[in-house]
């Protein structure tokens, strides 16, 4: 009974220990816990350091807030998956490396060189956490209109200047059933 | 003084006259004579065509009525607006495969691509081999055409396909390979490639904005942020459905609903439909509900061209080619909100950053397949109304699509790529020559190392004149009750080959048909 009770203990300080000593994060009225606020902000800028070819990095796109929206937005069970992603992520380096501590203590080399293991391992989990990752954090970094800007997108709702000028329908030959 | 003219839905405001949670006092209960429940592309074509034969319709939708000046650009909120789970539904078994379901009036036709194609005949003879079913393409035509008219469904305008569109064509082309404009439901589309996230420019002729207008005009009732949770029966006649009235977008519930009808019509959609046949304890007998749920995969490859394309100009999908549609693959332009398909660009950090970066000179192409030998299931969750979805990608379906990633390969080069990016676990993440490519022929590729899409979707109801191989029958009448029916692509017997909303519709309407002449 004592030694069961001690291995509790030690198990839960553990817990405690590898989710302690998070600074407060950026975003005051956050859905996101300063953990998560931590590591969103650590993907963000794995994903899309500064200094890149494209001037705007994860966090200055604000991806944490972006990710705040996110989960604030989502249902019951997504955001319970969602924030298991995080989990996940956060802890993933103890088991795959490259060094055995949180993803957040990591270098950013080494946060670069750990979600590039994600994405091209052998282990098919692994990889659709990473796709699932790397999903939200691009929708995120897309809608940042400097980075749009960057990549020359432009979202317009009538590109080819057609206005209100009835289109004719090109006399090819088709059918509107399969051969 | 208002008049009855003012209560009906005009081009302006196509949704005047359907109720939502704000025009509801506590509690609902309502009584008519058939009610149907779901407004996606089958649900409101039989509201409507049964409104207009006379019938007292009552048409009931979870979502909220969205306008144009209500859909989102940005694809993350836009799809959380728009999609059941966020937009995060997915499928769990030997892969996880994400497939998208609409929760909005006009359901899934407010976010595809308006893709109108009809099936082929011998589409028709393979459900008759798996269910029995006599149905042919003859007996559909007449539906197919007043759908159409409908929709005013038409080949895409060359004006507006654009480079990504073009390119494609360009492939087929000089493959010898068929290809033509998709058939679309859309009036005065602009090229604005944003059907996923709603159409800004109010040229698609959603279901919303075509179908429910004219039902509401024909007397049919329209209620929305209804979600129902039960069908009600009294031994082999359904009486009506309970459920809840809640709230768009925070899911907040207001009160309790109670819709008592001569008839229901469930046209949920090919996942909710069997959730709530087995939540109500119906339609059991057979053991079909919720099973042989199918799904058409697909892949996608990107082609990179030396010139910028600026592939997010143009028709959503504009061409397609139906060359190898007897062998169960379907090649078509793909096209979805650019955050979306930026996903599956290789990389990480700088090369990611690289690749987007070069994303104006990207155009993706995709593959989807009839997946006859893979199948799935639909049960419902417990203490809630989403899916637990299971579906296996057999071997001989992967090896299927194998071969359509090899053709697709093949279009992109002869498209003028310079490159073409996988997307597939195993291989290189860029080619770069045309002779490498071949790996994509000859590598042993595996249901694990796709990352596949499945947005079409059916089966897990399906139809069969036989009470033991069927949920319904030929006339959409589930075997077990007398009236009630269903209207989604859940009844399709097997694959539709082509996209499926044409051929919902056209079911959906002939069965409209046949309850109207049994009422």
């Amino acid at each position: 009974m004592m030694i069961a009770l001690a291995i509790l203990v030690a198990l839960a300080a553990s817990v405690a220990i590898l989710f302690s000593g998070y600074r407060p994060g950026p975003l005051a009225e956050s859905i996101l816990s300063d953990r998560e606020q931590a590591l969103v902000a650590a993907v963000a800028d794995a994903f899309f350091p500064p200094r890149g070819p494209i001037a705007v990095s994860g966090t200055e796109a604000g991806l944490v807030a972006y990710f705040d929206g996110y989960l604030r937005r989502s249902e019951p069970l997504p955001r319970f998956m969602i924030r298991l992603l995080l989990v996940y992520t956060e802890l993933s380096p103890l088991l795959f490396g490259p060094r055995r501590v949180r993803f957040t203590r990591l270098t950013q080399e080494e946060q670069l060189a750990a979600l590039e293991g994600a994405g091209t391992s052998d282990i098919y989990f692994r990889r659709v956490t990473f796709i699932s990752m790397r999903a939200v954090m691009t929708m995120g970094y897309l809608a940042h209109p400097q980075v749009a800007a960057a990549m020359r997108m432009k979202a317009d709702t009538d590109p080819f200047g057609i206005g209100d000028r009835t289109l004719e329908v090109t006399p090819v030959r088709y059918s509107k059933e399969a051969p | 003084m208002k008049t009855i003219l003012d209560m009906l839905p005009t081009a302006s405001d196509p949704h005047h006259g359907v109720k939502e949670w704000k025009d509801y006092t506590g509690d609902l209960r309502e009584r008519c004579e058939v009610l149907v429940v779901g407004s996606g592309p089958g649900g409101a074509v039989v509201a409507k065509e049964l409104a207009e034969k006379g019938h007292d319709v009552i048409l009931l939708e979870e979502g909220a009525p969205m306008g144009r000046h209500d859909f989102r650009q940005e694809s993350g909120e836009a799809m959380q607006r728009l999609l059941r789970e966020g937009g995060s539904r997915a499928s769990r078994g030997n892969i996880v495969t994400p497939t998208m379901q609409a929760v909005v009036l006009g359901g899934g036709s407010v976010v595809n691509s308006a893709i109108c194609a009809r099936p082929p005949a011998w589409i028709f003879d393979k459900w008759t081999e798996r269910t029995g079913t006599s149905l042919t393409r003859e007996d559909l035509d007449p539906h197919f055409d007043r759908v159409e008219a409908q929709l005013g469904v038409a080949p895409t305008p060359e004006e507006v396909q654009g480079e990504r569109n073009l390119r494609f064509k360009r492939g087929c082309e000089a493959l010898g390979m068929s290809v033509e404009p998709i058939w679309r439901n859309v009036q005065g589309c602009k090229g604005s490639g944003e059907c996923f996230t709603g159409c800004r420019n109010g040229a698609k002729k959603s279901v919303d904005v075509s179908y429910v207008p004219a039902a509401i005009r024909a007397g049919a009732r329209v209620f929305t942020s209804v979600r129902v949770e039960e069908v009600v029966a009294d031994g082999r006649r359904a009486t009506g459905v309970r459920g809840r009235i809640v709230e768009p977008f925070t899911r907040k519930v207001h009160g309790h609903v109670r819709f008592d009808a001569d008839l229901v019509v469930l046209a949920a959609g090919c996942m909710a439909t069997p959730v709530l046949l087995q939540k109500s304890d119906l339609c059991g007998a057979c053991g079909w509900v919720g099973r042989d749920l199918r799904f058409h995969p697909g892949l996608a490859i990107m082609a990179m061209f030396p010139d910028p394309i600026d592939p997010w100009k143009g028709a959503t999908q504009g061409y397609h080619s139906l060359q190898y549609l007897e062998e169960g693959l379907k090649f078509e332009v793909l096209w979805s909100p650019p955050s979306v398909l930026a996903t599956r660009m290789p990389g990480v950090g700088l090369a990611y950053q690289q690749h987007l970066l070069r994303y104006d000179h990207l155009a993706p192409f995709d593959v989807i397949c009839a997946a006859d030998r893979s199948s799935g299931t639909v049960r419902a969750r417990p203490g809630s109304l989403d899916p637990d979805i299971e579906y296996h990608f057999d071997q001989a379906d992967v090896d299927l699509m194998q071969k359509g990633l090899g053709i697709l390969s093949d279009i992109c080069w002869a498209a003028g790529a310079e490159a073409i990016l996988p997307g597939i676990h195993g291989l290189p993440e860029i080619i770069s020559r045309k002779e490498d490519a071949e790996v994509i022929r000859t590598h042993r590729l595996k249901a694990s190392d796709t990352i596949a899409a499945a947005n079409h979707a059916f089966c897990s109801t399906r139809m069969s004149p036989s009470a033991r191989l069927g949920v319904v029958d030929e006339s959409g009448r589930c075997h077990d009750l007398d009236n009630l029916y269903i209207a989604d692509t859940g009844i399709f017997a097997a694959s539709s080959g082509v996209n499926p909303m044409l051929l919902c519709m056209a079911l959906a309407d002939r069965i409209a048909e046949t309850i109207d002449g049994r009422l």
